[in-house]
């Protein structure tokens, strides 16, 4: 590959420190994001994916949380213990995020308006009378009939899909060259659900910008996604083009997770099933996390953990049962 | 054990000899299922009210005129976006909200106007699954207190801990985890907790209201087998409510379909994927995304959101949104006729439009 990748993780780690031990949200996590690219992040409820989105904008709550090791280049640039004037700098202008929750993360006393005007105010160095202007293209952008006049309203006066447009328009406000999306749609119905996915891979398209969907839903990552991460248990199990992962997959806890998505084309009287529960974080397996509940688990999985395998240049999976004949790299 | 006449409920429940996951199959299934419960005509309006003197200025219509039968054994599917009712119906069938208008017939009784001793006897075939397993459990109660608390008042004089330890262990609960609080339980398994506290008072009806919706996809579907299989050992009537319709094709017999605060299609859930005629049952189904990438589908791309309830539109409720609206639409409400025997569906057009 001859691009540049725009964002490269390397062995991130994010540690969470507790009464009771310490708690390893992001164990060694590498990833790369190219520009233009949408990469998603999956993965169930305390796998580490929020974490990881978090640490990228370092918006890890200190203490208790820290990133104690590995480093996050964003065009070459590290920004792990960047300053926070710097930091703020890059904060919404070249790398916005949109959050989960439409209805807690917008501000309910400030008109809509005001709150798109006031990154572009601040990253743009715009005036109040432009910064309003632009806050009116970009509700027009998104989609909202009427921007004129909704400019004027409150997050209250709007429907849940109104406001995840909202914190659309706030997040492209400045044309940031990386998205990241914290379970975009989670909340959404399905109909409201299908035009934001539309929504948001026009925009892409249009302003080029590279996108990291965190989600736990594979159908949004089957509709949306070129790249696929799949975390458990804080670290990256597999990582492939999203055809490797649909139709090539590798790792038990992939294929299990993949069985028990509901479809509606499903026949199955009863449904397959992944036994057991995610490990509890202070006292995580010493081999390979999956193994307590892999039911292809060998003797190697309980004492060592496995190193990444690589099929081709990007597809590689933490798993034992693929050493051997494959390409092993460190 | 005894059998209770009325409703064929073995008690106290006996002793599991088999695990959860090798339930037998073999159901007693009969072909006339019988009719555990009818609602008929059923609504619920909020007044709205304004002004000092707190004046009623108009209602939300949260449901509508909403008729179905539950069937022993069998499960019906409520399904429609957020706003539409379904939570609203829940609540109106247990009188957590009061219902304006209809009937809800239980035992030949309407639960809407019997006194109120006979509903609290009444109240006991009529049990309730909660969607959010964090906020509906007392932390400050043992597990035990939580399942017993009904038992107690439902069915004095019999062993209350030994009952509620029965309902753990069929809903896959270790026994000795009754003295121990919600806390301490991860997400699936406090949805357990709330499933055993339904089943205690041995109820024909469970009402779910988006049971499985807060859980991860590997404990959803291990939520919705442990359900179904509970259904074929008690034979309970579910109304399963859910804005999910992946899940409610799997769980359910029957499917309804709301929309702002009416039912607009009744199906059978084997018609899901072709046999169904309402553009928003369709539109519903071509949003879901496609488990695998790269399928092509023929997507009916709804505009706009879903109306406020307080300002519904006359006609068919769903003509601002439908790509297939005729002037008729507009002003006249469509009834539901039957497309085949246990088919209905609410659309002037539906003989007409043809979905590729």
């Amino acid at each position: 590959m001859t691009q540049s990748p725009l964002l490269e993780i390397n062995n991130l780690e994010t540690v969470f420190f507790t009464d009771d031990g310490i708690i390893k949200g992001c164990d060694k996590v590498s990833l790369v994001v190219n520009p233009g690219e949408t990469l998603a992040v999956v993965g169930e409820s305390g796998s580490g994916k929020s974490v990881t989105a978090m640490s990228i904008l370092n918006l890890i709550p200190d203490p208790p949380g820290k990133i104690i090791g590995g480093e996050i280049r964003f065009r070459g640039r590290n920004l792990v213990g960047l300053g926070r004037e710097e930091m703020r700098s890059i904060r919404g202008s070249q790398i916005a995020m949109i959050f989960q929750e439409p209805m807690t993360s917008l501000n309910p006393a400030m008109t809509v308006g005001a709150q798109i005007a006031e990154s572009v105010m601040l990253h743009r160095h715009m005036n109040k009378k432009e910064a309003f202007e632009k806050a009116q293209e970009m509700l027009n952008l998104v989609g909202i009939p009427v921007p004129a006049q909704r400019l004027k309203e409150y997050p209250h006066q709007m429907s849940g899909g109104m406001r995840q447009r909202v914190m659309i328009a706030i997040a492209l406000a400045c044309s940031p060259s990386l998205l990241i999306a914290d379970e975009p749609t989670s909340a959404l119905d399905v109909t409201i659900q299908s035009q934001i996915l539309k929504l948001m891979k026009k925009l892409q398209d249009q302003m080029g910008m590279a996108m990291i969907l965190i989600t736990h839903d594979m159908g949004v990552v089957a509709e949306t996604a070129d790249k696929v991460a799949v975390m458990y248990c804080g670290s990256i199990v597999e990582y492939g083009t999203s055809h490797d992962i649909f139709f090539n997959s590798k790792h038990p806890y992939l294929k299990g997770l993949k069985q028990s998505v509901l479809s509606i084309d499903d026949t199955a009287d009863e449904l397959p099933v992944i036994a057991g529960n995610i490990p509890d974080p202070l006292h995580l397996p010493t081999g390979c996390r999956f193994e307590p509940r892999c039911p292809r688990a060998m003797d190697i999985c309980k004492k060592e953990r496995p190193q990444p395998i690589y099929f081709n240049d990007e597809h590689h999976t933490c798993c034992w049962l693929y050493g051997g004949d494959h390409e092993i790299r460190s | 054990m005894r059998s209770d006449p009325e409703t064929g409920i073995r008690t106290p429940y006996p002793a599991p000899e088999y695990t959860l996951e090798n339930t037998p199959a073999d159901t007693p299934t009969t072909t006339e299922p019988e009719k555990v419960l009818s609602v008929k005509n059923l609504k619920v309006y909020f007044p709205v009210k304004k002004g000092i003197f707190k004046k009623t200025v108009g209602h939300v219509k949260a449901v509508d005129g909403v008729s179905f039968d539950l069937f022993k054994g069998r499960t019906l599917g409520l399904v429609g976006e957020s706003g539409c009712g379904k939570t609203t119906v829940a609540k109106a069938l247990v009188k957590l909200v009061p219902a304006h208008q209809g009937q809800v017939i239980c035992r030949e009784q309407d639960l809407l106007t019997v006194p109120a001793p006979e509903l609290r006897k009444l109240r006991k075939n009529i049990q309730m699954i909660f969607q959010d397993p964090f906020s509906s459990l007392d932390p400050k109660m043992t597990v035990g207190n939580i399942i017993g608390e009904a038992v107690k008042f439902h069915r004095p004089g019999e062993d209350v801990r030994k009952l509620v330890q029965d309902c753990m262990e069929i809903t896959g609960l270790r026994r000795e985890y009754d003295k121990r609080y919600p806390h301490e339980f991860s997400g699936g398994q406090r949805q357990r907790i709330g499933i055993a506290r339904a089943l205690a008072t041995e109820p024909a009806i469970v009402i779910a209201d988006e049971p499985v919706s807060a859980l991860d996809v590997s404990v959803q579907a291990r939520v919705l087998n442990l359900m179904k299989s509970l259904q074929q050992r008690l034979n309970i009537a579910y109304l399963f409510i859910t804005h999910d319709l992946s899940v409610v094709k799997h769980i359910s017999h029957d499917i309804a379909v709301m929309y702002l605060g009416g039912i607009v299609e009744i199906f059978n859930s084997k018609d899901l994927k072709i046999g169904t005629v309402h553009p928003y049952t369709r539109a519903l189904i071509s949003s879901i995304p496609s488990p695998m990438p790269g399928q092509k589908k023929n997507q009916i791309e709804l505009t706009g959101e879903i109306p406020s309830p307080m300002d519904t539109p006359p006609g068919c409720r769903f003509h601002t949104r439908c790509p297939y609206n005729i002037t008729r639409c507009e002003t006249h409400l469509p009834s539901l006729e039957t497309v085949k025997p246990g088919h209905f569906v609410a659309c002037h057009r539906w003989k007409e439009i043809k979905f590729s």
